[in-house]
């Protein structure tokens, strides 16, 4: 087609446009009126030209089983927002009182296509709610390209909002024009009211488990107070625990015991004072010194009880030292520099590290190793445990502390507990067994989401 | 180039020959190595009650009461300070109430947790097709297949190594033997892992003393 007649098309077809808008009828056209141009062919508009297309059917939504904290919003793409532009770059959430606003910014989504953003700045806290003096800039970007390019606006930190009040929401796609930031006009939902519900029922399984989990181990504990006797079988590690306590005595110098880095309500380390009830006993028994380095206040405080309670029961309370059990610092390699110190100046002839250890695990036990100490070692720290078993001479994994105190004590109270886990771990096994054989079932012959095998799998799935 | 000030060079020194004097011990203990470890306990417990004094008395106790009037503040301070009762023999006991306070508020946490996190989505990603028939090559579906097999059979006979109430023998304990397996085959990765990020740690140290201390680490790479 003739370049002449495409543009003398396009300027007809704009005069005629613009006329329109004004509602003044248009001038015939002198030139080309016979030219007939399809759309198709009409030169395109510069993007810059037209303004952003909003996002549809944006919807707020309460978020559902929370403490009204959350709203969940979901919109459709701007029609600009095609998988080859470039031009949205995402969509800018805003959040008001009244439908008439202002809006604020609550925050941006660095993704294009369907849009989902929860806004999660809502708090029962008035000091919460207070706007900062200086509210420090933030994206407040949500999806995986949360990182802001240069030219799109900082927005402060949303100010929290009371999760009794009624919230209208607006979305708006954004992007970049010639490095201009363009927005489009917003798309409006609202109002909604946060709602907080008592039950979490994405958590039912959870509270089902620990139930059955309670109910096995009370029932086991009953057994054990009636008297039951219940097998455990030998742990190596634990076997060497006396073997060492008796070789510090024939070699006249003390037991060292380091309880982990962890805090006085970790499993690891309450697990650990039992064992250290149980060493400090036989130590007092055979008046062999034991030194207890702490890094933790409280950790200290509970371990000076336990030993002294040892004492007690060996019949020997005056022989307890309640300055061998000692506070040395919180920092951690500070801890291992004082603890490695010690082994060299004391040079005990065993060494146990019970509970729950991070990075200096290697270095304790290589000190030990250059003191000569026979160690044991037990923890449930994944990451740390090839090191201490490569180092220690026993390392008792992950249950097996939990295990030790029962073995060790032979309280029927706890071997009742450590029975009730085994039984979990039978019921756990037998989960999984059928699982497996139902999942595999289900990619043999196809079986849908919703066949009861495939369900019983998604019994299991946590938020 | 502009010169560094005193205060630099200074602290680099301390840095430099502290960290040597640390080094050390690798030989045998010795009083600079004693100076340091008392120098490092110190300083770092002295360090750790001002951040804590700065970090949480300041701003959770004291603003809150004194500024804004939350008396519910008091509950937990009264509970803090009973751990220093221990200072008294006499009342000693009272101490074990915060602890007993700290433990159960920790235990009754972390049930659930531990339930959700450590058994309900571990036995769900466990719960894998032995037979995968829906990916794009026959290979690939043997890959992840083999893979799922080694999966479970690993995680059933590690769960068996932990179980108590049986003792290792026959068949039934070389199955245990095989859990025993797998946890050497995953503390052997777990190692080399750690041992990569250590020897980088070491570098960095190093890196320190040739550069910052000694300035000759640019003689040694040209």
């Amino acid at each position: 087609m003739p370049k002449r007649s495409v543009l003398g098309g396009g300027v007809a077809l704009l005069l005629w446009a613009s006329a329109a808008a004004s509602g003044v009828e248009p001038p015939a056209p002198r030139e080309a009126p016979s030219v007939s141009v399809p759309v198709a062919e009409l030169p395109p508009l510069a993007p810059a030209e037209l303004p952003l297309a909003p996002p549809a059917a944006v919807e707020a939504k309460d978020k559902p089983n929370d403490d009204a904290t959350a709203i969940d919003l979901s919109w459709r793409p701007s029609p600009d927002d095609a998988p080859d532009s470039q031009r949205v770059m995402g969509y800018v959430v805003r959040r008001a009182e009244a439908p008439d606003g202002p809006y604020v910014v609550v925050g941006r989504v660095f993704t294009k296509g369907e849009g989902k953003f929860t806004d999660s700045s809502f708090s029962w806290k008035s000091k919460d709610r207070e706007p900062p003096e200086s509210a420090p800039p933030s994206p407040g970007g949500q999806g995986p390209a949360a990182e802001p390019s240069a030219g799109i606006p900082t927005d402060p930190a949303p100010v929290r909002a009371d999760p009794r009040g009624q919230y209208y929401y607006e979305v708006a796609a954004f992007g970049l024009s010639e490095g201009r930031y363009e927005e489009s006009a917003p798309s409006r939902a609202g109002p909604v009211t946060p709602r907080e519900y008592w039950l979490d029922r994405d958590q039912i399984n959870v509270l089902v488990g620990t139930v059955l989990c309670t109910i096995v181990v009370l029932g086991f504990l009953g057994f054990a107070r009636r008297g039951r006797d219940f097998y455990v079988r030998p742990i190596a590690g634990l076997k060497a625990v006396d073997d060492a306590i008796g070789r510090a005595t024939e070699m006249g110098r003390p037991l060292l015991f380091v309880a982990g880095l962890g805090g006085v309500s970790d499993i690891a380390t309450v697990a650990a004072m039992a064992i250290l009830g149980r060493i400090g006993r036989t130590a007092a028994e055979q008046g062999t010194r034991i030194l207890v380095p702490c890094r933790d206040p409280m950790v200290m405080t509970a371990q000076r009880e336990v030993v002294k309670e040892s004492y007690l029961e060996a019949g020997k309370p005056d022989a307890y030292v309640e300055d061998d059990i000692y506070f040395t610092t919180d920092s951690q390699f500070a801890y291992v520099a004082s603890v490695a110190g010690t082994m060299a100046r004391e040079r005990p002839a065993a060494c146990f590290y019970m509970g729950y250890f991070y990075a200096e695990a290697l270095i304790l036990a290589e000190a030990g190793a250059m003191a000569g100490c026979i160690q044991i070692a037990g923890t449930d720290a994944v990451m740390q445990l090839p090191f201490l078993v490569t180092t220690c001479d026993y390392t008792l994994m992950g249950e097996e502390l939990y295990a030790a105190t029962a073995y060790l004590t032979r309280e029927p109270r706890l071997l009742g507990s450590l029975k009730a886990q085994d039984w979990l771990k039978m019921a756990v096994a037998a989960a999984l067994v059928c699982g497996v054989v139902f999942a595999g079932l289900g990619q043999i012959l196809h079986l849908p989401e919703t066949s009861w095998m495939l369900k019983f799998i998604s019994l299991f799935e946590t938020r | 180039m502009e010169h560094p000030g005193f205060w630099h060079v200074f602290s680099v020194w301390v840095a430099a020959l502290l960290t040597l004097i640390a080094y050390s011990f690798l030989y045998k203990d010795n009083p600079a190595y004693r100076f340091v470890e008392a120098l490092f306990v110190g300083v770092s417990a002295g360090y750790g009650l001002a951040i804590v004094y700065r970090d949480v008395v300041i701003p959770d106790l004291w603003k809150p009461i004194h500024d804004e009037g939350d008396l519910l503040r008091l509950i937990p301070a009264v509970i803090g300070v009973l751990m220093l009762s221990r200072f008294h023999p006499k009342i000693s006991w009272l101490s074990r109430w915060p602890m007993a306070f700290t433990i159960g508020i920790g235990a009754g946490m972390s049930i659930p947790a531990t339930i959700q996190a450590n058994i309900l989505k571990q036995v769900q990603g466990t719960m894998v097709s032995p037979v995968v028939l829906d990916k794009a090559t026959a290979m690939e579906n043997a890959v992840a297949s083999v893979s799922n097999v080694v999966l479970i059979i690993g995680v059933l006979s590690v769960l068996a190594y932990f179980f108590f109430s049986k003792e290792h023998t026959g068949g039934y304990g070389r199955f245990c033997k095989l859990g025993i397996y797998f946890l050497m085959f995953s503390f052997g990765a777990s190692f080399g892992y750690t041992v990569m990020a250590r020897v980088s740690l070491l570098i960095g140290r190093v890196t320190f003393l040739l550069y910052d201390w000694l300035h000759v680490g640019a003689v040694l790479l040209r």
